[in-house]
């Protein structure tokens, strides 16, 4: 694992340099793709803008499937993350061998694991950043979860059973903000990280067929990755940031037909 | 590459028991959603995104067998 990474001491803490070039080349490419798409806005599209539209609209899919008009507020952090973890993994099939570097080589960057870290951790900020803003202090009463549905309306020898029984609940509910993010990183990291591996022995077995096969596969666990990566912090994000009072009005209005609630089917594969 | 690299069994097997498992499970996530497809082929755009959001809870158990390999 030593020899994958150029490292560098920055402030005494060490960094992989390869890692923070591609992070800087994916962010380059995102804000020139978007300067071009949205140049030239107008009233009539061209076919940039078309395009660019259609891009919304597949990220406003991803929230509304599951939070509907209200995923509006957290649409631009679930796109964000889809583009740049769907650009981070795409970079790592392009011939990035022909740039020498004196130490490592460069590689998606999600194949290191501090970048699928740090995105876990924006997906846990941003989900407790909505859920606060969404409930206030009363966001925390989800940690006690099975208890108060249970309890309610019951007598008291029955509700001391139930907190009897039933206290461990909390402390999974508390270690859920450890896995949530756990999770998420290990699936993006782990995608990436073997399809590198998985590349490389392709190539060592067949130089020219096989690894064009694999590298095809990896093309679509790059979108598919990013797509569950963007779809799994939306769902986290919406089911913390629901508010149980106002869930009746929304629900009925998803139902309505306006124009709203056609949304475009989601062309992944 | 010079530094001795051991072989070992456990760590394979534990990555070849650990693929059996999500194999089956998204085989059977599969298998319901082309059912679904099939007897009603309008379902297939909602439902295509919670199949992939599902697969990838379950291959998640295969990737910690992966991380496995390198304990």
């Amino acid at each position: 694992m030593q020899s994958h990474f150029w490292e560098a001491l920055l402030y005494g803490m060490p960094v992989h340099v390869n890692t923070l070039i591609m992070v800087a080349v994916a962010l380059v490419i995102l804000l020139s793709i978007t300067r071009l798409l949205t140049s030239s806005i107008s009233i009539r599209p061209n076919r940039l803008q078309i395009f660019a539209e259609m891009l919304y609209d597949f990220c406003r899919s991803i929230t509304f499937s599951s939070a509907g008009k209200r995923g509006d507020t957290f649409l631009y952090y679930v796109g964000s993350v889809f583009f740049f973890v769907l650009t981070c993994n795409l970079l790592g099939q392009f011939p990035l061998k022909i740039f020498e570097l004196p130490h490592g080589e460069l590689m998606a960057p999600t194949g290191d694991i501090n970048v699928p870290a740090a995105l876990a951790v924006g997906s846990v900020i941003m989900y407790f950043f909505f859920g606060l803003k969404a409930k206030g202090l009363k966001y925390f009463k989800h940690y006690l979860s099975p208890l108060p549905d249970l309890m309610a309306g019951q007598s008291l020898p029955v509700k001391i059973t139930y907190a009897t029984f039933f206290w461990p609940f909390i402390l999974l509910n508390i270690a859920e903000d450890l896995t949530r993010p756990g999770s998420l990183m290990i699936r993006l990291f782990c995608n990436i990280f073997v399809g590198e591996i998985l590349t490389g022995v392709a190539h060592s077995a067949s130089h020219y067929l096989l690894p064009i096969a694999v590298m095809g596969i990896e093309l679509f666990v790059a979108v598919v990755q990013a797509y569950i990566f963007a779809m799994l912090t939306n769902i986290y994000i919406s089911l913390l940031s629901e508010d149980h009072d106002h869930h009746e009005d929304e629900h009925d209005a998803s139902h309505t037909p306006n124009e709203d609630a056609k949304v475009p089917s989601l062309a992944v594969a | 590459m010079e530094a001795a690299t051991t072989y070992t069994i456990g760590g394979p097997l534990a990555m070849a028991i650990a693929t059996i498992g999500p194999g089956i499970g998204i085989g059977l996530a599969a298998a319901a959603f082309f059912n679904a497809t099939a007897r009603q082929p309008e379902v297939r755009g909602p439902l295509q995104g919670v199949f992939f959001a599902a697969a990838g809870l379950i291959e998640l158990m295969a990737l910690l067998g992966f991380i496995t390999l390198f304990l």
